[in-house]
């Protein structure tokens, strides 16, 4: 009796909850960067689910000894992959954002868009559409069961890959908190209020914005390594370019929701939207194809109408 | 051989080339009409991004409108070609309306997010409908017979691009182009002149649709078929960035990007030297090479243009471009206007420099 009670709990509010959380948390840490660039320069950073790519590639051609990498074990390859999603932001910083950086704002955005773009296509000239390279699920096949057990249809089912987006989100909300009480934290935030007087009280300002953008592809590196595991490699995979949709659009509206320019705000917006998409999911009639979009669209326009600062952002 | 004539023997050179295309073969034909409905799309984009200075990354939502349901009235309702043209330019700009009417109270950067997530909205939903496309099997479009051969209907399609140039011409020198303009030089200076901003840049928007909706029915006739998922982010990314390479704001410039982006593709593939290059890679790898060696390519002009060429390829053909409509070739040498250089001759200053006279 109790048993029934709780499966039919988890079918119809639990597990759309648990997966619109973990979903959340995955477009939370991509929020996240995008809000720190928007922060630091103003820029809608459209390569940032490409950084992540650019890792999950690179993680899932060290696991798979790809190309000139020997065959390394996970953990070692997942490193490679965050060193290679700094790499591509500083490069970004360096090659595109730095020469462009008088331009308007909207240059900057198709400039970001044509990174994703070349990273993109990048990746593809090296697996091309082939579904083959499975990045490893975290922890193997190990799963576990809420709202009842392994066997029961309505239960969430999860592994430590869901668990683990989870724990890297809640790793980098501390991380956070505490990285902007140091000084090169504080020189971030200094530098986003006002480039001219940080500059003039001695903080470098290029040093700053290459710390930003090297930040920024960690993040989206950090992305992109929760998203692959468990599933076939796509280049694009993480801003959908060549794929369809990915998890990037889902975090530009979280981070819209949650003002644009608030780190909690982003985080808070993604973890909504996450339950808005999967409530949608589950809710909305089989008959409307992409129910679901429709309602996150609608979302992302009431916001902005009503409340373009959103949930958490301040006046500017 | 006196001015005009040189001038005419270009014109005449250039129509000849441009006709010539449908006479190479179907093949050959087929390229020229997505040469042509790309150059409708970049024309579309420019509307908005090259005059009005606004960002959209959803114009292939407007333009998979335009084709779904030209598609839709020729094979459910059996209209005509010509009234399936038409609808699929009404139902673009009523697709861009209704966007527009919210998204254009949201300015900058925020209108590129509406836009991108407002396309693949449409792709998702809209265009999956099985009321309208049979599921994702996709709905047919059959050309009528008088335009069943490729050659016949590049042709259409040129005359359509030749009429929208016309057309975007008098809208440049309308009271709306000059509107565009100054909205696009600055919105609060433009509003303080009287200028309805928002206004027009709904019309913009609508006519930016219009334009798109009607290069969507051209595709969709053009493969016969309509099939959502070939509307992708990829696709709205392809038009920005062909505008931008080819230069936003020149009529001129993005026709000639259109161009070099729908060619770029096979062009590339079929290129020589890049077929051994890519030959010196494992199978696989020179496939791919081949696949998706052009976006990169395309991605790499995009960065290089913003960063070096910031006018696009208008730019360089700019005295071409002068020339054959009237001017000169040279850039004529500006000159302060005569009181000016009175007055400052009248001071002892050398006026040869233009001096800031005309910044």
């Amino acid at each position: 009796m109790h048993g029934m009670v709780l499966a039919s709990f988890g079918g119809s509010v639990g597990v759309p909850m648990a997966n619109g959380l973990v979903n959340g948390c995955l477009w939370g840490l991509l929020a996240i960067g995008i809000v720190l660039v928007y922060k630091a320069n103003g820029i809608f950073n459209f390569a940032q689910g490409e950084f992540g790519s650019m890792a999950a590639l690179i993680a899932v051609a060290a696991v798979d000894g790809l190309g000139p990498f020997p065959k390394m074990p996970m953990p070692i390859a997942m490193i490679l992959g965050l060193l290679a999603g700094v790499l591509c932001g500083v490069a970004t910083e360096r090659l595109v954002v730095r020469p462009l950086f008088r331009s308007p704002r909207a240059t900057l955005l198709v400039a970001t868009a044509g990174v994703a773009l070349f990273l993109a296509s990048l990746q593809a000239l090296f697996t091309g559409t082939d579904l083959s390279h499975v990045f490893p699920a975290i922890g193997g096949s190990h799963h576990f069961a809420l709202f009842g057990s392994l066997s029961n249809p309505d239960a969430y089912i999860f592994g430590w890959t869901q668990i683990s987006r989870v724990l890297v989100l809640l790793a980098v909300a501390i991380g956070a908190v505490v990285f902007f009480r140091t000084r090169y934290g504080l020189g971030i935030l200094a530098v986003s209020q006002d480039p001219v007087a940080a500059n003039t009280v001695g903080i470098n300002v290029k040093r700053i914005s290459m710390l930003t953008w090297g930040l920024a592809g960690l993040l989206g590196a950090a992305a992109g390594l929760i998203d692959v595991p468990g599933g076939p490699y796509q280049p694009g995979l993480v801003s959908g370019i060549l794929t369809g949709v990915g998890p990037l659009v889902f975090a530009f509206i979280g981070a819209v929701l949650g003002g644009m320019t608030s780190l909690p705000g982003a985080f808070v917006g993604s973890l909504a939207l996450g339950l808005i998409d999967s409530f949608a999911g589950r809710y909305m009639p089989a008959s409307v194809p992409g129910g679901e979009a429709l309602v996150v669209f609608g979302v992302l326009l009431l916001v902005l109408l009503f409340r373009p600062t959103g949930l958490l952002g301040r006046e500017t | 051989m006196n001015r005009l004539s040189g001038r005419a023997v270009a014109w005449v050179g250039l129509v000849v080339v441009i006709l010539v295309v449908g006479l190479g073969g179907p093949n050959a034909a087929a390229h020229g009409t997505t040469a042509a409905v790309y150059a409708l799309a970049a024309l579309s984009i420019n509307i908005i991004l090259g005059y009005t200075g606004q960002l959209s990354l959803g114009h292939q939502g407007l333009v998979g409108t335009g084709a779904l349901f030209a598609a839709y009235v020729t094979t459910a309702h059996g209209l005509p070609f010509q009234i399936a043209l038409a609808i699929g330019g009404l139902t673009g700009g009523l697709a861009a309306v209704l966007v527009g009417f919210v998204a254009l109270r949201i300015s900058g950067l925020y209108l590129a997010l509406i836009t991108l997530v407002f396309g693949l909205t449409l792709e998702q939903s809209l265009f999956e409908l099985t009321t309208f496309t049979g599921g994702g099997a996709g709905e047919a479009a059959n050309r009528p017979s008088f335009l069943l051969p490729n050659d016949r209907y590049y042709y259409l399609c040129l005359v359509v691009v030749v009429v929208v140039c016309y057309l975007d011409s008098r809208l440049t020198r309308s009271k709306a182009g000059r509107a565009f303009k100054a909205i696009k030089e600055d919105e609060r200076v433009a509003a303080a002149m009287g200028i309805n901003v928002v206004g027009y840049k709904l019309l913009a928007f609508t006519l930016s649709g219009v334009v798109a909706g009607v290069a969507g029915a051209l595709f969709a006739f053009a493969t016969q078929q309509f099939v959502g998922s070939d509307f992708d982010f990829r696709l709205a990314l392809v038009f920005v960035v062909m505008t931008v390479v080819g230069g936003a704001g020149s009529r001129a410039g993005v026709v000639a990007g259109a161009v070099l982006f729908a060619i770029l593709h096979d062009f590339i593939a079929a290129f020589g030297p890049f077929k051994s290059f890519a030959g010196l890679f494992p199978t696989q790898t020179g496939a791919n090479l081949l696949q998706f060696g052009p976006d990169l390519i395309g991605a790499l002009l995009l960065l290089l243009t913003l960063a070096f060429n910031p006018g696009g390829l208008a730019q360089q053909m700019a005295p071409l471009v002068r020339w054959m409509t009237g001017g000169p070739f040279r850039e004529p040498r500006r000159r302060p206007p005569a009181v000016v250089v009175e007055a400052l001759e009248a001071a002892g200053i050398e006026t040869d420099e233009p001096a800031g006279a005309e910044t």
